[in-house]
């Protein structure tokens, strides 16, 4: 079993009453074949993206990046990487600037960056469906 | 004669084996209701044979659940209770809307991991405590749990 040193405690602290903490990333990539080189590097750069902190636009979306490389595979161990990303990453949407950003937890079963976009900005939409122009989403790490 | 009757260290409501056992029925009280959702809102191809298990097993989770209120019981301790309460206590997330059919026997695998989790403390405090009845149904749990994860664990691969 491939071992990694584990996660810096920067990582956004979630409670983790059974496996959807930091470690499940570490867990994840333990059961992965590394000879399997573009899933294992994704899964890589998702844990160096969830380590970081910094940028929670491009972890969701190598998370769904990781999520078409596995094609349903290693079902269950993903499945707790989700858990772990819902718990960690949140979608927040305003209308325009100055007002306040609703928040959304991210889907469980989200797949598209797309989607996800669409569904927060949903809300904003007018009788006749369009946006306003000034609308925006973006992606955080869950505080605590 | 005036008699003294001191409830045993063993028995106390703030005993670990009494909390441990609370804590195995709040587990298995919120396991059971998650079951019963996926029994209830599984659809898919393998729905007849989920909706079957599911059924199995929220079944044999509401046998246990009397088991171990009892069993507090019999301790001399009250068994909690009330929806919320056992939602609190467990810790395990309340399932509440609709899933694929994958994720509610994973959902599932992680909320009886957590049970398992819980029935393994009660053992062992029980087995500290010298209860050996009270362990023995902890051991029985324990194997029950064991054998629903092997199997719910089997359809996902």
């Amino acid at each position: 079993m491939n071992t990694f040193p584990s996660l810096p405690a920067a990582l956004p602290a979630v409670a983790c009453p059974f496996h959807d903490g930091a470690a499940t990333l570490d867990s994840f990539l333990a059961g992965l074949d590394p000879r399997e080189t573009a899933l294992f590097d994704a899964a890589l750069d998702l844990r160096s993206l969830a380590a970081a902190g910094t940028d929670a636009a491009a972890c969701v979306d190598q998370l769904f990046r990781v999520r078409a490389l596995l094609g349903g595979r290693h079902y269950l161990a993903f499945y707790r990487v989700r858990c772990w990303a819902r718990r960690a990453l949140r979608v927040e949407a305003r209308p325009a600037r100055g007002c306040p950003w609703h928040g959304f937890e991210l889907p469980l079963d989200g797949a598209r960056l797309d989607e996800i976009v669409n569904s927060a900005l949903a809300p904003f939409a007018s009788s006749t469906g369009e946006i306003p122009a000034g609308a925006h989403v973006r992606f955080t790490f869950a505080s605590h | 004669m005036k008699s003294t009757v001191t409830t045993p260290a063993s028995t106390r409501v703030d005993s670990p084996v009494v909390k441990a056992l609370n804590l195995l029925l709040a587990d298995s009280y919120a396991l059971m209701a998650n079951t019963h959702y996926a029994h209830w809102n599984v659809e898919g191809p393998g729905f007849f044979v989920l909706h079957k298990a599911f059924e199995s097993h929220y079944e044999d989770l509401f046998k246990a659940i009397d088991e171990i209120a009892e069993r507090v019981r019999a301790l001399d301790a009250y068994a909690i209770g009330g929806l919320r309460n056992f939602a609190n206590e467990s810790g395990i997330d309340e399932l509440t809307s609709p899933l694929a059919a994958k994720d509610y026997v994973a959902s599932l695998v992680v909320a009886h991991e957590k049970t398992l989790q819980d029935a393994v403390a009660l053992r062992d405090a029980a087995g500290a405590a010298n209860d050996l009845e009270t362990q023995d149904l902890a051991i029985g749990r324990i194997q029950w749990h064991q054998k629903t994860v092997w199997m719910l664990k089997s359809y996902l691969k």
